[in-house]
């Protein structure tokens, strides 16, 4: 009797301590899985970005983006209701770093549901082949054309612009006004080259005889190539440039005397134009740019009235918090967030699958309330469609808290 | 014409910044990683000077000669001195330290965006003998000739010259002839930190200011010495105009890759043929 009784009360602990333990490990594994929290469970972002290195004005910037957008999606209920977690690490500009750092969050059993996976292609090619096997959403602000592939990298989104809505708004807006014989002179790395080969494309199509001329990222003069395109007697000159290569570009055109007009493309207006190549000469190009990036630009074709207020909502902040260069990167990545945030309230879910489903359908600007830049991601293309109705055209005479001061 | 023109535009920068680098070469021996770092650093005191403040142009000059003097003076102390008596090329990995210390110094200051600069004579460009041209150019060019001149004369005629030549041709024998030759070390950085460090309100026009400048003209600056020859301020001024043609000849008939090919190529010939570069002596060592 006693047996029997003391046997069945072991065996009656040892089956609650059993459910226990169950219990227990099977709410720390949904915890871990990354993207199926349920109701309060932060949404971790985790974001590598360039603090330190030859990139980190840049990667400081996006870091700061990200701090201040993290506030504007909490306040505002975060990913469908779920408040936001940002963790920012340090990858000091290198893709090699950047794979660690990424692996090292996905093993530390705090798997992240969205990853910012770096300001340039150099960090962002390389982690999407784990971000895909891993199934964990990624927005980026990099360009490099290779990081929009639907097909092996279903889980990535981008809100920059890449070579081809780069090169085609200007394609587009040069044939409106006009010109026939078009030469481009472009910096002579990996991006110019891209852009370089898409002008050339897309000019054959729309039946614009384009020149192409690329002058090496150290060079101290830019005269040849300059003197190479004028042989094709073009009737306007395209810089696309970003970096000091500009400056040589653009003496080479003072110094052969061509008369024709100078336009600048948004990877030019990238940059503090008028710090670069002085504001006389920076104001004799008309430059390509987004509505935001501009001083006091109002509500437009290109600019609609959700995008400017969501613009209005984050500046402020920005100046708050200090701006040390060009709005460009801060803008670009506050989008990476917003365009998730929008993604996973459509989709009523968090899961990056249904979050995806959701950006590939269309977003509205209603959907998209905290979305400052371009849409329209379609299935075929997870890359915003930029085209020359969406930019603006402005002459910069200086940088004001890195906004464009100019006319148009 | 104007291609020309602007190759001797192009050679003329690297023959300037070569010209420094023969400075502490012809005295020590010693190819200074940190040479083209003083043409960064002056080219940020043209921006400081001209673009930010708006200083006459002798104060600018007089402050990048000083600093520049000031640095080469530093540097020849932290990064020479103390592997006095080491032999082998430790001072390759040192002069290369300080090359990264003064571009992290300059991106910690101005970061890594580009500065504008113009040239204090003007921008304003002309035709000579058919071909077009900034003052810029015409600077450049005159100013190589002219200190290819001086710094050959004061080599080969001046007391100073022939000391530089005892300290690299037997350094000991020099000491033991009465050559202080830690002088000869401490001043041929000084000067040529100076000069290195005045050039950048020339280059600086042309190229703007970044704290890339430096690496982007040692490379040919280098190429300019091992054709013209180590040592040799004429070979660097003939080597130096005769790259900057070939360069630019290059970049108009040619795609973008076709000019470090031939440059590297030609290179390669001159070093086969004559290892010591076209102008440079050939030593005998005993081994």
């Amino acid at each position: 009797m006693r047996f029997n009784r003391f046997a069945i009360v072991a065996m009656a602990a040892i089956s609650i301590i059993g459910l226990a333990a169950c219990g227990s490990s099977s709410s720390s594994s949904s915890g871990s899985s990354g993207g199926s929290g349920e109701g309060n469970d932060p949404y971790r972002v985790f974001a590598v970005e360039p603090l330190s290195g030859p990139f980190s004005l840049f990667g400081k910037a996006c870091a700061e983006a990200l701090r201040e957008t993290e506030k504007i999606v909490n306040a505002d209920g975060g990913f469908d209701g779920r408040p936001m977690e940002l963790v920012v690490k340090d990858d000091k500009g290198e893709g090699t770093e950047a794979l660690t750092l990424l692996q090292e969050e996905i093993n530390s059993g705090n798997k992240p549901d969205l990853v910012i996976p770096g300001t340039t292609s150099d960090e962002a090619v390389p982690l999407l082949p784990v971000l895909a096997k891993e199934g964990i959403l990624s927005v980026t602000n990099a360009s490099d054309t290779a990081l929009d592939n639907p097909e092996k990298y279903p889980l990535n989104f981008g809100v920059a612009t890449t070579s081809l809505t780069i090169a085609g708004p200007m394609i587009e807006q040069l044939k409106k006004e006009g010109f026939k014989s078009v030469a481009v002179i472009l910096t002579d790395n990996e991006l110019g080259r891209s852009n370089g080969e898409a002008y050339e494309e897309l000019g054959s199509q729309e039946g614009l005889e384009v020149a192409v001329a690329y002058v090496p990222e150290e060079a101290v003069d830019a005269t040849s190539q300059l003197e190479q395109l004028d042989s094709h007697n073009p009737e306007v000159l395209v810089v696309s440039a970003f970096g000091p290569s500009i400056v040589p570009m653009l003496k080479a055109k003072e110094k052969l005397g061509l008369e024709i007009p100078t336009w600048g493309d948004t990877a030019t207006a990238s940059q503090d134009l008028p710090a670069t190549v002085g504001s006389a000469a920076a104001q004799k190009i008309t430059l390509q740019a987004q509505p935001w990036q501009v001083e006091g630009e109002e509500p437009s074709a290109a600019y609609t009235k959700q995008s400017k207020e969501a613009f209005d909502a984050f500046y402020p902040r920005l100046q708050k918090a200090g701006i040390d260069t060009v709005i460009v990167p801060y803008i670009f990545t506050h989008d990476t967030v917003a365009l998730a945030v929008a993604g996973a309230n459509k989709a009523k879910s968090t899961e990056a699958g249904a979050i995806a489903e959701a950006i590939e359908g269309g977003l509205t600007p209603a959907e998209t309330p905290l979305f400052i830049g371009t849409g329209g991601w379609t299935a075929e293309d997870h890359f915003p469609a930029t085209t020359a109705e969406k930019v603006v055209e402005v002459s910069a005479a200086e940088t004001n808290e890195g906004l464009i001061v100019g006319s148009h | 014409m104007t291609t020309i023109w602007t190759g001797l535009a192009i050679g003329s920068v690297y023959v300037l910044v070569a010209l420094t680098y023969n400075i502490v070469l012809s005295a020590t021996g010693i190819f200074n990683f940190a040479q083209a770092q003083m043409v960064m650093v002056g080219a940020f005191i043209a921006y400081i000077g001209s673009t930010a403040n708006d200083w006459p142009v002798p104060l600018i000059v007089a402050v990048a000669l000083a600093v520049g003097a000031v640095l080469g003076a530093l540097e020849e102390r932290v990064a020479i001195w103390p592997l006095r008596r080491s032999p082998g090329l430790g001072y390759l990995v040192t002069t290369l330290g300080f090359a990264v210390a003064l571009e992290g110094l300059a991106y910690m200051i101005y970061g890594s965006s580009p500065r504008n600069v113009e040239f204090f004579i003007g921008e304003t460009p002309f035709s000579l003998l058919g071909g077009r041209l900034l003052p810029i150019d015409a600077s450049l060019i005159a100013l190589a000739l002219a200190a290819t001149l001086v710094l050959h004369l004061i080599g080969t005629r001046t007391r100073w010259g022939l000391a530089c030549r005892a300290t690299t041709s037997d350094r000991d024998a020099a000491a033991l002839r009465g050559v202080n030759i830690a002088r000869v070390s401490l001043l041929s950085f000084t000067v040529a930190g100076a000069l290195g460090a005045a050039l950048g309100l020339f280059v600086a026009p042309l190229t703007g200011v970044s704290m890339n400048l430096g690496n982007s003209l040692v490379v040919y600056s280098f190429m300019i010495l091992a054709v013209g020859g180590f040592g040799s301020y004429g070979g660097a001024l003939l080597g130096g105009l005769a790259i900057g043609i070939v360069q630019a000849e290059c970049q108009r008939w040619m795609s973008a890759a076709a000019p470090p090919v031939i440059l590297f190529g030609i290179l390669l010939l001159v070093l086969l043929l004559r290892p010591h570069g076209l102008f440079g002596v050939r030593r005998l060592r005993t081994v």
